[in-house]
This record gives structure tokens, C-alpha cells and sequence, in this order.
């Protein structure tokens, strides 16, 4: 999902706090996001918005990608700040409910034993061994899916998301805009002149080299 | 397709290793009765010890005492065998073994149950419905009429048919 926040307004102000210039990869859109989309000043940003913009640029960017382990806000136990008292408990890893799903079903230990053995809870072992004999069972049924290695499925199902967008909006014309189409301008033109779609972008850009907005249709 | 999610939410939380000498959390606790939270005074003989036996008795006639509440009574067994100078192997295979059995009957019993109650019903497929027969007792109801147990209408009792969610129309249609 595209940023709710024109980016032209962030850029602006990030710029204006940080002294970092964004403009460059801003893609002002303002149309098709804005239900005031008549108004052409751009939206105001407020302090709040404007604390978490920085926020999100200065601390926020450890927490944007995965780290292969927990990655919490207020630090290794603690996912919630506010809340000091909650603390993050481990979970049973999947090597360790492999393990207990072996000793209970693949040696036939009886559970009591298991769970005295690693000091789990004899609830715990009885639902991990419930748990991974159906995840063993779906794994049976699907197996037939095994030519797409399952480590990456979901990133299959991420590119093909796009792709099924592209179907959806095919026939469908979608134009850019550019910050010059939010322009007021006022242009006097002769009478007999033909008004053409080339002539507003030659208004807006100032050159002759404005793109025409028959060419910026996306099909 | 569930699996890799379950990796991915799984790496993003801290994670518990099992070892055979460190015990991940405490197996061997109890839930406080309801029998045990009043306060007693009893008087016993001092001539003889006043074991847990003794404080589930004074509790209540049907209490058990904590050595058979808790979840493992066989580690009790093999802590006290493992005491009296046993090999610490025999008292672990004796306590296996007694792990096992103890589990076994509990199985047996529950799947008793399950055939006894298997016996109690006639099931009658006709297809589209499985029609479930039980016989009932009239006398199910009790002396006053208001036993849980009893079945149907009966006055002054609430009878859940009508209860949110309760679903008595054919879900499906084969």
C-alpha cells in the first residue's frame, strides 16, 4: 500500500526537521488517496505525524526488517513500552518439539517420562505431540506440493500477488501525476488555437518538452 | 503453506531449548483445592507424626493428599527408592515403568468410557442424518424433578434449545 501521507508533504517537512532531502523518491499522488482531492495546497502535516516521520527515519529503521530473532520495541524481553510488567516468554522451539514428538511417538516413551526428563508440563507434551502429529498429517497431504520448496512459498505468493493485480488492472488506465497538475495557472490563449492535452503540460513545465498526457497512460 | 509462517512467527520470538538437565518450568505443581483454603484447628495426638494424609482427611473425607495430586506421584516414588539406597537405574526403570502403566490405565478407562457410552446409542444413518438413539430414565429427572441429568422440558429448569447459537436445522443439505 502506497504511503497515506503525500510524500511531497514529508519530504518537505523531514527536510525541514532533519535537514535529509526525500524529495527525491517522492511520488506526489495525491488524487487517488485524498477524498479532498479538489484542494490543491498540500495537506497540513501535524506535529505528531511529523515526530513519528522523524522517529521512523532515526530509530524506527531497526525494526523495519527481520533480524532472525526478537526484535522488540522496549528491548530483549519487553514488546510493549508502556507495559514494563509484560514480559516476552519463550516458546518451545521447533527443534525442541521435534524432539519431544520422537521421544513420545518414534521410542514410544510414555509421556509422563518425557515430561520429567526436560521438565515440561505434561499438558504441554501432550499437546505438542498432538500438534505435530497433525502437522505431520497435513505435511503427508501436501505432499504433493513439495515442488515448490515450502522455506519459499510465501515469497512465491508475494510475487504473484503483483502479478494478479496486473490482471485486475490491465484494462484499466491509471495516469501519474505530477506536481506540476496541481498547479493553478492562469494562461491566456489566443481564440483560434487549438486547446490540445500537449498544451497544459507545456503550461505546467514551462518547457515545450512537457510530457503529453496521452503518453503517460499506463496499460 | 503454514509451516513457513510458523517459522517466520516463531523466529521473531524468544525461544525455549529443551535439555535433559535443565528443566524448562516446574511439572510438578498442583491447583490449590477449593477444600484446603479454610482455615482448620484440629486437634491430634502428639504421639503419633501428622502426615499429608492426615491434613487431606481433616480437609475433607474425599481429599486426596498432595503426594497423589500432583501431576508425576511416580518421581515421589523414585526420589524415596533412589533414598532407600537403590541404584539409581533400577529406580529409574522401575519408575518408568510405573509412568507407563499409570498412563496406560488412564487410557484404558477413557476408552472404556467412550464404549460405554458407544453402547448406550443406537446410531442410525440414514444418509442425509445420523439419528443418535439413547435410551432415557424418567427417574433420570430425580425426586424433585430438577436433576441435571434428567432430560427434556421440565419445569423450572432451563432447557438449552433455545440457546444462542444452538443450531437445530440442517446445516447442510445432501
Amino acid at each position: 500500500m502506497p504511503p497515506r501521507i503525500p510524500s511531497q508533504a514529508i519530504g518537505g517537512a523531514v527536510e525541514a526537521a532533519s535537514g535529509q532531502s526525500l524529495r527525491a523518491a517522492s511520488q506526489p499522488c495525491y488524487a487517488s488517496q485524498h477524498a479532498n482531492s479538489f484542494s490543491t495546497s498540500p495537506p497540513v502535516l501535524n506535529r505528531y505525524k511529523r515526530d513519528m516521520r522523524i522517529w521512523m527515519e532515526r530509530y524506527g529503521k531497526k525494526f523495519k526488517l527481520a533480524t532472525g530473532g526478537p526484535n522488540y520495541l522496549g528491548g530483549r524481553n519487553q514488546p510493549f513500552t508502556e507495559n514494563s510488567s509484560f514480559k516476552s516468554q519463550p516458546v518451545l522451539s521447533e527443534w525442541s518439539r521435534e524432539e519431544i514428538w520422537k521421544a513420545v511417538i518414534a521410542r514410544g516413551e510414555s509421556i509422563k517420562a518425557v515430561s520429567s526428563k526436560y521438565g515440561v508440563d505434561m499438558r504441554r507434551v501432550a499437546a505438542v505431540v498432538r500438534l505435530k502429529e497433525l502437522e505431520k498429517a497435513w505435511a503427508a497431504q501436501v505432499s504433493w506440493f513439495r515442488g515448490c520448496s515450502s522455506r519459499s512459498l510465501p515469497t512465491h505468493i508475494a510475487h504473484a500477488i503483483p502479478a494478479f493485480m496486473m490482471i485486475t488492472f490491465k484494462n484499466r488506465l491509471v495516469l501519474k501525476t505530477t506536481n506540476h497538475g496541481y498547479k493553478h495557472s492562469f494562461a491566456s490563449l489566443s481564440d483560434p488555437s487549438h486547446f490540445l492535452f500537449s498544451t497544459p503540460c507545456q503550461f505546467f513545465s514551462g518547457t515545450r518538452s512537457g510530457i503529453l498526457a496521452d503518453t503517460q497512460w499506463q496499460s | 503453506m503454514a509451516l513457513p509462517y510458523a517459522r517466520a512467527v516463531s523466529s521473531m520470538v524468544p525461544q525455549a531449548y529443551i535439555s535433559a538437565n535443565k528443566p524448562l518450568e516446574p511439572i510438578n505443581e498442583i491447583h490449590v483445592h477449593s477444600l484446603t483454603m479454610q482455615q482448620l484447628f484440629l486437634p491430634t495426638s502428639e504421639s503419633r507424626q501428622f502426615t499429608r494424609e492426615d491434613a487431606a482427611k481433616a480437609f475433607g473425607d474425599k481429599m486426596l493428599p498432595a503426594d497423589k495430586r500432583v501431576p508425576h506421584p511416580e518421581l515421589i516414588q523414585l526420589e524415596k527408592d533412589i533414598l532407600q539406597g537403590m541404584p539409581q537405574k533400577d529406580a529409574m526403570k522401575l519408575f518408568n515403568e510405573a509412568a507407563l502403566k499409570s498412563e496406560t490405565t488412564l487410557a484404558n478407562r477413557e476408552q472404556e468410557r467412550r464404549e460405554k457410552e458407544e453402547r448406550r446409542k443406537t446410531r442410525v444413518d440414514t444418509g442425509r442424518f445420523e439419528f443418535r438413539f439413547e435410551n432415557i430414565n424418567v427417574d433420570d429427572a430425580g425426586r424433585d424433578g430438577r436433576s441435571r441429568k434428567g432430560t427434556g422440558w421440565r419445569y423450572g429448569m432451563p432447557f438449552y434449545d433455545r440457546r444462542r447459537g444452538e443450531v437445530k436445522i440442517p446445516t447442510k443439505v445432501e
